[in-house]
């Protein structure tokens, strides 16, 4: 079984045809992408920021983390869904798409940084976690973040007029 | 006013923007990432406001970060999406999602301000009424998120 014939498998399911013939389908699981983009990635834009020690300093990073987890991964999941939802209404023409790929890749490594600052940071976080400016490993997890999703974001626009 | 969406449509940027694909398509991936940064800073500072968060903060410690990034990823959406609207003004000002954008753009910033001149006047503590504001506010701002681009697909 070949990608292709995945891709093909995919775009002739129900759930497919739903997005690509109904009027309101396409639109309204792009409207939900969107806005688990901007909640996810907005509310997360602060963790990083936190983590740069460049505002909210007098709050430990755990308190900046934990009141906002639950709205970026209510925002997460929206947007994960909605985008698998996209997937299998195009997934051909999305696969051969290299803004997608950029998307892909980027949104990979933005997952492997955070879990690998989860990881690396773990029981050693309660040194630096209500320092006004965490050290510059954590730092640069903070950094790279931002311009990983910030990537994602540009990839996903460039994407949507290249692909169709 | 359709005469004047017609001479927008003429200007130099609403060309260059309706004839390149690379420039509409840039523009909106910052306006995007402008209103990605609106969305995230409303978000903080209403529930901030609502006093959901960061209890050990003082209001002003959240509000006055997270209200100036509201103003930038304003700028931003504003500033790129005056070309884009004027590549096809005519069209999309008769757009009725578009339309209903613009309202929510507006209630939304004139509420989240509104509620922030409280702030402001309260110093240190939301007073109760302004936690009405800020969960109106926020609302209006996912509210928003929604229409944002649902408009372009729907005619």
């Amino acid at each position: 079984m070949t990608p292709a014939t995945v891709f093909e498998w995919l775009e002739s399911t129900a759930l497919a045809a739903l997005i690509q013939e109904s009027l309101y389908g396409f639109p309204a699981v792009v409207a939900i992408h969107i806005l688990g983009l901007t909640l996810s990635v907005g509310a997360l834009l602060w963790v990083d920021l936190r983590l740069l020690g460049l505002c909210l300093r007098g709050a430990r990073v755990s308190e900046v983390y934990r009141g906002l987890a639950p709205w970026f991964a209510v925002g997460f999941l929206l947007m994960f869904a909605s985008g698998a939802v996209l997937f299998t209404a195009f997934a051909t023409s999305a696969y051969a798409n290299v803004f997608f790929r950029i998307k892909m890749l980027a949104l990979a490594l933005a997952a492997l940084n955070a879990v690998g600052f989860h990881w690396l940071s773990g029981k050693r976080s309660a040194a630096w976690d209500a320092a006004p400016q965490p050290p510059a490993a954590v730092r640069i997890a903070g950094l790279t973040s931002l311009v990983l999703w910030v990537a994602v974001i540009v990839a996903g626009r460039m994407m949507s007029y290249t692909m169709f | 006013m359709d005469s004047w969406f017609v001479w927008l449509e003429t200007t130099a940027v609403a060309e260059a923007t309706a004839e390149s694909l690379t420039l509409t398509a840039s523009l909106s991936a910052i306006h995007l990432l402008g209103f990605t940064l609106v969305t995230g800073s409303a978000l903080l500072a209403n529930l901030k406001r609502l006093g959901a968060l960061l209890p050990r903060c003082s209001v002003a410690e959240v509000l006055r970060p997270a209200n100036r990034a509201v103003v930038v990823g304003l700028a931003i959406s504003v500033a790129t999406g005056v070309p884009l609207f004027a590549a096809h003004a005519t069209a999309v000002s008769a757009n009725g999602t578009f339309q209903l954008k613009m309202v929510l753009l507006l209630a939304a910033a004139v509420c989240h301000f509104a509620v922030g001149w409280n702030d402001r006047v309260q110093a240190a503590v939301v007073a109760p009424g302004a936690r009405t504001g800020a969960a109106v506010s926020l609302a209006l701002w996912l509210s928003l998120a929604v229409t944002a681009c649902a408009f372009i697909l729907l005619e």
